[in-house]
């Protein structure tokens, strides 16, 4: 299952099946969080997580990888994130006539008035990728620009590439500086009341190789024959019911052993 | 970086135990031999110094994980199992010549860990994935099972290159009796199948609790299976059907190229494995 932050869900999808599975209660993801080494490698995935039951908060923690949240049976692992929307962007807009700087924050769906007399820009939305002319240009910020004189245009601010809408040569240069992400969190959620009879068989498995190896039945005869002229000889014989190689061996060893006597 | 500094000395050291063994095998002196084993007990003192010493320093950095999070400290721990693997059987079985075998392979591991450019040996952080204490239990159950495997190849090659008939004291000749060799491949692969079985157990049960899932057929999954069942064929063919001589040897050397495979190869492949 896929949360956002924020959100909250009581159902979740069965892969194979392509199933909901109603839960008896809704698990809420309240925050995301992913921390990075120095060295740029990621050091901690987080989720904070609450349950709630009857419209009641009954349990908040956090779920990181190797240590999952684990209730009523069911099990939740964080498995994968990404990111979902951002939230208010700001704003570095260059006026090409006046060499002015100026800066403006927004959210998706809001507009403001373009300074000198420039017309009006709206947010239209994030997406997680933009496609332009076959490059995949990766997280962009899709804009508009509505002049006063009713000609619309479309605006187009890839995080990667800050001076991507110098290109467009237009009286004014929209670069994308700050944004505020909001991540989704992958969990992955299972129900397996067999976890005991899996390890049980485990640790059967275990002894059974144990058993095998080092516990077969074996069994010595030793036979002692009085010879025509007083001589004692001596026969020693094995058996065992598996692994008789290793017997042959025993058997030479302790006849070695016996002789030296 | 004191710790790569002891564990170069390490390599060394194992260098010349080798030669040492090999020296005794060759000259027929058996004093040789005896410091072999000196040496090689020295250059383990220093191989278990090494990786305590780098499971501190990863502290001292911050990082602080046990010290099996990639190729380089794997293949110093492979050395070392390897070598404990050895000296028990050199100080339960009082053969001494088996060493030649066995000493090599405890000095390439660590070698290719110390001097192959391509393995770094700086201590890097732990990703999420291998943050818990099953890391620790399923590395070390994995490498003496992988270590049970390949004493028993050194053994195997021993076996196959024994003359069966002379009378002629030759190089080879000198070499322990092939029953005793025989019996020793046998032990080894049931100790290293014995782990391999519990290393795959334990991964399979913390795979299960950190991701909800047992198995996922991930290259390294999948080849330490192949490895898993090659080792049990040998085993049923040598305790039900009495299999033995050249005929195991054969499938001993064949097992241990599976677990090389498992080891280095499926590090080409991409997938849940590929740090080490």
């Amino acid at each position: 299952m896929n949360l956002n932050e924020g959100e909250s869900a009581d159902s979740v999808m069965i892969s194979k099946q392509k199933t909901e599975q109603k839960l008896d209660f809704t698990i809420k993801c309240n925050t995301f969080d992913i921390k990075f080494y120095d060295t740029g490698a990621p050091e901690e995935y987080k989720s904070n997580i609450s349950i709630i039951e009857n419209e009641k908060e009954v349990l908040k923690r956090d779920i990181i990888v190797n240590d999952p949240l684990r209730y009523k049976g069911i099990n939740f692992f964080q498995s994968n994130y990404g990111v979902s929307s951002a939230d208010s962007l700001t704003l570095e807009i260059e006026s090409k006539s006046s060499k002015m700087v100026y800066h403006h924050t927004l959210k998706a769906g809001q507009s403001f008035d373009l300074p000198e007399n420039g017309g009006k820009f709206t947010l239209i939305r994030y997406l997680p990728q933009f496609d332009f002319k076959g490059h995949n240009l990766g997280e962009s910020f899709i804009g508009k620009v509505k002049k006063p004189d009713g000609k619309e245009f479309m605006i187009v601010l890839p995080i990667r590439f800050p001076t991507f809408d110098r290109m467009r040569h237009g009286e004014f240069v929209f670069l994308a500086e700050h944004y505020e992400k909001k991540y989704y969190t992958g969990l992955q959620v299972t129900y397996d009341p067999g976890v005991l009879y899996v390890y049980a068989g485990f640790i059967l498995m275990i002894a059974g190789c144990f058993i095998t190896f080092f516990m077969s039945h074996q069994s010595i005869m030793v036979e002692i024959t009085k010879e025509k002229n007083d001589e004692l000889s001596v026969c020693i014989c094995g058996k065992a019911n598996r692994n008789n190689q290793s017997m042959k061996l025993k058997i030479e060893k302790m006849a070695g052993q016996l002789a030296k006597l | 970086m004191e710790s790569s500094l002891i564990l170069s000395i390490t390599t060394f050291v194992y260098a010349f135990a080798s030669v040492l063994y090999i020296g005794s095998w060759t000259f027929k002196k058996e004093f040789l031999a005896k410091a072999g084993m000196l040496v090689l007990a020295s250059g383990f003192a220093l191989n278990t110094a090494g990786i305590i010493m780098r499971w501190i320093e990863s502290y001292q950095i911050g990082y602080g994980h046990a010290p099996f999070s990639n190729m380089y400290e794997s293949l110093v721990f492979f050395s070392w199992t390897i070598c404990i693997l050895y000296i028990f059987v050199e100080i339960k079985y009082h053969e001494r010549i088996i060493g030649v075998f066995a000493t090599p392979l405890i000095f390439l591991a660590i070698a290719y860990a110390s001097l192959s450019p391509g393995i770094e040996n700086t201590i890097s952080p732990l990703i999420p994935a291998l943050k818990s204490n099953w890391l620790i239990a399923h590395v070390i159950t994995c490498f003496l099972g992988y270590a049970g495997f390949a004493v028993a190849f050194g053994f195997s090659i021993m076996y196959l290159v024994k003359p069966q008939k002379t009378k002629t004291d030759t190089l080879l000749s000198r070499l322990p009796a092939s029953n005793i060799m025989e019996e020793l491949t046998y032990q080894m692969i049931v100790f290293g199948f014995l782990f391999l079985t519990i290393g795959i157990i334990t991964g399979s049960v913390w795979a299960n609790s950190a991701w909800g899932t047992y198995w996922s057929w991930d290259p390294k999954e999948t080849w330490s299976l192949i490895t898993w069942i090659i080792y049990a064929i040998l085993l049923h063919l040598r305790v039900t059907w009495g299999w033995h001589g050249n005929k195991i040897a054969w499938i001993s050397i064949i097992g241990f190229l599976a677990v090389l495979f498992t080891y280095f190869g499926v590090n080409l492949l991409p997938g849940l494995h590929s740090y080490a």
